[in-house]
């Protein structure tokens, strides 16, 4: 018997889920706690089928990894979380104008030519659709808040 | 019917306004260039879509679904014909002829095919459509809290068994958004749920938050991965060979009405998607021919089966999505999430209280497959294939813009793009760890139908289970899902038997 590692791991976090969302059920009113808890019965013993399945499976999977690359996914993440904080610090358009072609750069494209114009072109185009057209509100540029 | 005639004519002229058609065209355009962009689907063109037309009036932003829908399932067919790329998951088979054809020179002649053999099959599916959903939306009169209930376990079940590879693994996914679906202040007891204290989190999470974090973001961490630099060069989107007479459509008319009806039928089970109407149709159509071994090597005939089917499935996925509530597949699940947004139930009181919308969404997914015939033209798909000249990594921050952009939008919170992170990565998790990611949002969609009427039908039985079990529908819905369920017990004992492992792939 061999032991498959991420489907294992996955199963023992999907029942662990589950066993928290019926002991946090407890504390709701009777009747709200009742679909809470018919899917998280349902899940656990699910994760449980698979958990045992995972047992039996055997290690076939060691070849495939979860990250194809581990520092571009870290490096990826840490983009768009600036990307999206900055929003909030700076602006969208600001914050656009400055993570799009940080993003393209980083991640290997030498073009600076198709990355200025593919950033001018999707500024002006989120601008015209979203504020002009649609009036949807966007997070202020810095230099335009009072 | 004759209700059903006036209600379409009447609707007509509300769709025939210039926002309307406006809506439809630009939203048909978009959706070419996201199908025939690799990676990208009218999922996620959808999902990015949903908050846009949050100010609009629902008929415009419902012509711009149709358009996305639509249009992406041609769009998938030019990279599918010029380099062996499916665009979408549907646009695998046309690749099986497509690409042969495209070697042979007759790339323009094979996407002239695609084009108009996906502009009929969404024809007659939307004809479907307008015929079917209205007199199905009538039987569900007869459906009381128990029933709706149990319709909501059939929906859940049949995606889940049968849109993903491991039964086991999709019903797990269904658990996990019917779970989300439950977060937030419980509307009966006022209770607050899984809040963790979170303010922001009293009124439950927005389902286009968790649309968008679970398909977009992992599509762009994907695509960060792979580092592609290059866009696809000038000469390898050459067209050549686009002549085609009457004598093709002679020619196209058996398979096309094979695909359409096999199209059709597929796209009204929940659960099977484009992609195994277009596995299908080729089938068929290979079966049914005088010269099945010039399949796969560059026959005409693969193409428009293919094309026809997958388009075909579009506007048949809407008739349980409309009707029950139940979508056909993925695609059809986020444009249920869309009518939700905009205060719209499906059911027979759709078509009561919202005929002109209702009839006219059937109108604009007609529409929308003309305007594909229109747009599809040889011009207009030399200008969609420069979309691939884009570079993954320059498109990968784009798509991330759009994601902020859209979610913010929903209530204007910082907060949202957060939780749209988190769910982004949960959505990273699950398309590594071979999770379907469509009963996730099907549970989220059908999570509150389910308790809602489960509840209800408890207090009116005060209490008593059986009530669930009793009634002759509540018997046949239950007898259906465990069908579905045990379907893959059984598929599993022929395949051991034949010694064959088939896997549908999901939308």
């Amino acid at each position: 018997m061999s032991l498959n590692v991420k489907e294992t791991v996955t199963a023992f976090v999907l029942l662990a889920v589950a066993v928290y969302a019926w002991v946090e059920a407890g504390s709701f009113a009777e009747e709200a706690r009742v679909f809470p808890r018919m899917i998280a019965g349902a899940m656990a013993v699910l994760s449980l089928v698979m958990l045992a399945r995972s047992f039996f499976a055997g290690d076939e999977d060691r070849a495939t990894r979860f990250f194809k690359s581990f520092p571009t996914f870290l490096l990826c993440l840490a983009l768009i979380f600036g990307y999206i904080y900055s929003t909030g610090l700076l602006g969208y358009f600001t914050a656009s104008a400055i993570f799009i072609p940080a993003f393209a750069l980083l991640l290997g494209l030498r073009r600076p030519v198709v990355v200025v114009a593919s950033t001018v072109c999707f500024i002006v185009v989120v601008h015209l659709v979203f504020v002009e057209a649609f009036d949807r509100p966007l997070p202020v540029e810095f230099f335009l808040r009072q | 019917m004759e209700e059903v005639l006036f209600a379409l004519w009447h609707a007509l002229f509300a769709v025939l306004s210039w926002q309307n058609i406006l809506a439809m065209v630009f939203a048909t355009f978009c959706g070419v260039v996201i199908g025939a962009l690799p990676g990208l689907s009218a999922t996620i063109g959808i999902a990015v879509l949903i908050p846009l037309t949050f100010g609009m009036d629902p008929m415009v932003a419902l012509g711009m679904m149709a358009g996305i829908y639509n249009g992406s399932m041609y769009g998938g067919a030019i990279p599918a014909v010029l380099l062996r790329i499916p665009g979408t998951p549907s646009a695998i088979v046309t690749t099986f002829d497509g690409f042969p054809m495209s070697q042979q020179g007759k790339s323009g002649a094979a996407l002239r095919i695609a084009c108009i053999s996906s502009a009929i099959g969404g024809m007659v599916s939307a004809v479907a459509l307008m015929t079917l959903a209205p007199p199905l939306s009538l039987v569900t009169l007869a459906f009381g809290p128990t029933e709706y209930f149990w319709v909501a376990v059939f929906g859940l079940a049949s995606v889940s068994v049968l849109l993903g590879r491991d039964p086991v693994k999709g019903m797990l996914s269904a658990t996990f958004g019917l779970l989300v679906g439950t977060l937030g202040t419980d509307l009966v007891t006022g209770y607050e749920r899984y809040t963790f204290g979170i303010l922001e989190l009293t009124s439950g999470l927005h389902i286009v938050i968790v649309l968008v974090g679970l398909y977009a973001m992992p599509r762009v961490l994907i695509m960060a991965e792979d580092r592609i630099r290059e866009g696809v060069s000038a000469a390898a989107l050459k067209f050549s060979g686009a002549k085609l007479g009457y004598s093709a459509v002679r020619r196209f008319w058996k398979p096309w009405t094979r695909a359409s009806i096999i199209g059709i039928i597929v796209g009204i089970l929940p659960g099977a998607g484009g992609n195994i109407a277009a596995f299908i149709s080729y089938n068929e159509t290979k079966r049914a021919s005088k010269d099945p071994d010039s399949f796969g090597k560059g026959n005409p005939e693969g193409v428009a089966a293919a094309e026809c089917a997958n388009n075909a499935d579009n506007a048949a996925a809407m008739i349980p999505a409309l009707t029950l509530g139940v979508p056909g597949n993925s695609i059809a699940a986020l444009i249920l999430g869309g009518l939700l947004v905009h205060g719209l139930q499906p059911g027979p009181a759709l078509f009561r209280e919202n005929a002109d919308i209702v009839y006219g969404f059937m109108i604009q997914m007609f529409i929308t497959s003309v305007l594909v015939f229109i747009f599809g033209g040889l011009v207009a798909s030399r200008i969609f294939a420069q979309a691939l000249r884009l570079p993954q990594v320059m498109l990968a921050p784009l798509i991330v813009g759009l994601m902020i952009v859209g979610v913010y939008s929903v209530n204007n919170s910082m907060f949202d793009l957060y939780v749209m992170m988190i769910f982004g990565l949960i959505g990273y998790a699950m398309e590594k760890l071979d999770f379907p990611l469509a009963p996730a949002v099907l549970g989220l969609i059908l999570g509150n139908m389910a308790e809602i009427n489960l509840r209800l039908a408890l207090l009116i039985a005060r209490g008593d289970m059986s009530v669930l079990f009793t009634r002759p529908i509540s018997q046949v819905i239950i007898a259906l899902t465990v069908i579905v369920l045990l379907y893959p017990v059984y598929t599993s004992w022929k395949d051991r038997r034949k010694g064959v492992f088939a896997r549908p792939l999901e939308d």
